[in-house]
């Protein structure tokens, strides 16, 4: 089976593209469930949160076609916020009482996925967090999939090595919640963050992060304020088949993420573990920031977030909520 | 380009000719290297508590200990732009930091180039003891950190224009860092191959512990 062959029949699709030509038609949003994110603190969360609404605004610069609006009065001034950290290369705040927001906005006209609707909380999560300092008003969506944030880095070594009990902890509370392993598959996206401050992160990993089209895009965005650029953007929209290759890298990534930690005892085990559990696993990995160097709560260097997009087109593409296998 | 012709600066460190006016120091400027203008300083300000800060942020290794774990311990960081501009104006009017631009040409004709048998060159041979044990060992370790991450080496590796540490260029106007540091100093996804500089928020404040320098020397002008 060829590779294209092999990575339609992964994903699960094979429906004719429409190439070019004038802009689709405005689709009803589809409602997408609250994006489930767990991680353990220090882990990355805020800062990843940050950095995937960050983007998320500049998508227009690759989908022209595309608009991003916050769905709330709140969403809204979180986004202005992180904009203005962004600018001054400023982290979240340290601590669950630091961060605790839900983010909603209406994602329209993306190329490859159209239009949709994302929830996605900032708060202790019921795994992970050491309280959960007071409940959200919404339950966990054990339902849809979920991202499990891992900094390998802020594990350490030892910690590292049990890695795939952290993931039974998951598990375990899902169950506890109602949701057995065995009557409702688990479609896991675990994320290693901090992909930049991982020592030995193999070649091909580090370049996916370096080379990141999304990122290069929004780095030539010319502002209302800013002096006229001395040569041309170097950025250009992206269409569906300039996507569906993205998703293709993508998959590799996976497999080559996969590969890797399958190389390692813990990474077996957990690959293993989730087998046994019904959970299917999917690999990814960004760098929320681009740099490890901090000042304090500030970046030394200037935010440079890099892939942080994959986890949720992985959540977006087709098989991957209720509502889509309906 | 002409690598068969090199020159040593005011502390015997080599700098080999990349174009025909411009030689560039071998590896980013040493702790070791730094110190000769150390001890030659009268400047109040790089005292021993300055040395100390510095320190703090990259240790220093002998020689006789380096190794694949630390060789960036090797190399002054930490230290700001003017400082380095402090240390060019010793070695001599010749000597500055090169800018971006430069940075990434000379990157590109290093990239080109195959890795050099440093003892068949004739690059060490006549080195004091310590430098070329220094060079030697250095070019070892960095060889054997670049085969674990899986990096083909190229003449540009082993002046650790990659796995080494950023490097300041530019000038008063604006500056900026070029290089790849090892990721165990820093995480970090600078990519010189594009030629574009990383510009540090506050550069002439904050001290980067992965942030050094190297000098060009320009032959006939300054």
């Amino acid at each position: 089976m060829g590779l294209i062959s092999k990575i339609k029949d992964w994903l699960g699709w094979s429906k004719p593209v429409n190439v070019g030509g004038s802009p689709p038609p405005p689709t009803p949003s589809v409602p997408m469930p609250t994006l489930e994110i767990f991680a353990q603190p220090g882990h990355g969360k805020s800062s990843y949160l940050w950095s995937v609404l960050y983007m998320l605004r500049k998508m227009n610069l690759v989908w022209p076609n595309y608009l991003c609006s916050p769905r709330d009065e709140t969403t809204e001034e979180a986004l202005d916020g992180i904009h203005e950290n962004f600018l001054a290369a400023h982290l979240p705040g340290r601590g669950p009482e630091a961060n605790q927001r839900r983010y909603h906005l209406d994602l329209e006209n993306m190329v490859r996925w159209g239009t949709r609707d994302l929830s996605v909380w900032d708060w202790p999560d019921p795994v992970f967090a050491g309280s959960l300092n007071g409940n959200r008003p919404e339950k966990t969506n054990w339902i849809s999939p979920a991202l499990w944030l891992v900094s390998l880095q802020d594990l350490g070594q030892v910690r590292a090595e049990t890695l795939d009990m952290r993931f039974d902890d998951l598990i375990r509370t899902r169950t506890r919640q109602g949701f057995p392993v065995y009557s409702r598959p688990f479609r896991l996206m675990v994320v290693l963050t901090k992909g930049d401050a991982i020592p030995n992160l193999p070649l091909r990993l580090r370049q996916y992060l370096k080379e990141d089209p999304l990122w290069q895009a929004v780095r030539s965005e010319v502002s209302l304020l800013s002096p006229p650029p001395s040569a041309p953007a170097i950025h250009r929209p992206l269409d569906e088949d300039e996507m569906r290759v993205y998703v293709g890298t993508m998959v590799g990534i996976h497999e080559e993420i996969r590969d890797w930690l399958e190389s390692t005892l813990v990474g077996h085990m957990l690959i293993r573990r989730a087998a046994a559990n019904q959970v299917d696993l999917r690999f990814a990995i960004v760098s929320a920031t681009g740099s490890g160097l901090v000042e304090g709560q500030s970046l030394r260097l200037p935010w440079t977030p890099r892939r942080v997009l994959d986890p949720l087109f992985w959540v977006l593409e087709p098989g991957s909520t209720p509502r889509d296998r309906i | 380009m002409d690598l068969e012709s090199y020159k040593k600066d005011p502390a015997g460190f080599p700098m080999l000719q990349v174009e025909p006016d411009l030689y560039l120091h071998w590896l980013p400027v040493t702790k070791i290297q730094f110190e000769y203008f150390l001890s030659d300083a009268y400047d109040r300000s790089f005292d021993s508590r300055w040395y100390e800060e510095l320190l703090g942020l990259n240790p220093r290794v002998t020689p006789a200990k380096i190794s694949p774990e630390n060789y960036w311990n090797a190399f002054l960081s930490g230290v700001l732009p003017a400082e380095a501009q402090r240390f060019a104006f010793w070695c001599g009017d010749e000597y500055r930091l090169p800018s971006a631009e430069e940075w990434a040409r000379v990157y590109r004709i290093l990239n080109s180039q195959p890795t050099l048998d440093l003892e068949g060159s004739g690059l060490v041979d006549d080195l004091p003891p310590r430098l070329r044990e220094l060079i030697l060992r250095t070019e070892d370790a960095a060889a054997e950190a670049a085969r674990r991450l899986g990096y083909v080496r190229r003449l540009a590796d082993q002046f650790l224009m990659r796995l080494g540490v950023l490097e300041w260029v530019g000038d008063d106007e604006s500056w900026g860092a070029m290089g790849e540091p090892f990721p165990e100093l820093c995480g970090n996804l600078a990519a010189p191959e594009t030629g574009e500089p990383l510009y540090p928020n506050r550069p002439d404040t904050v001290r980067l512990p992965c942030l050094g320098f190297r000098l060009v020397y320009v032959n006939g002008k300054f």
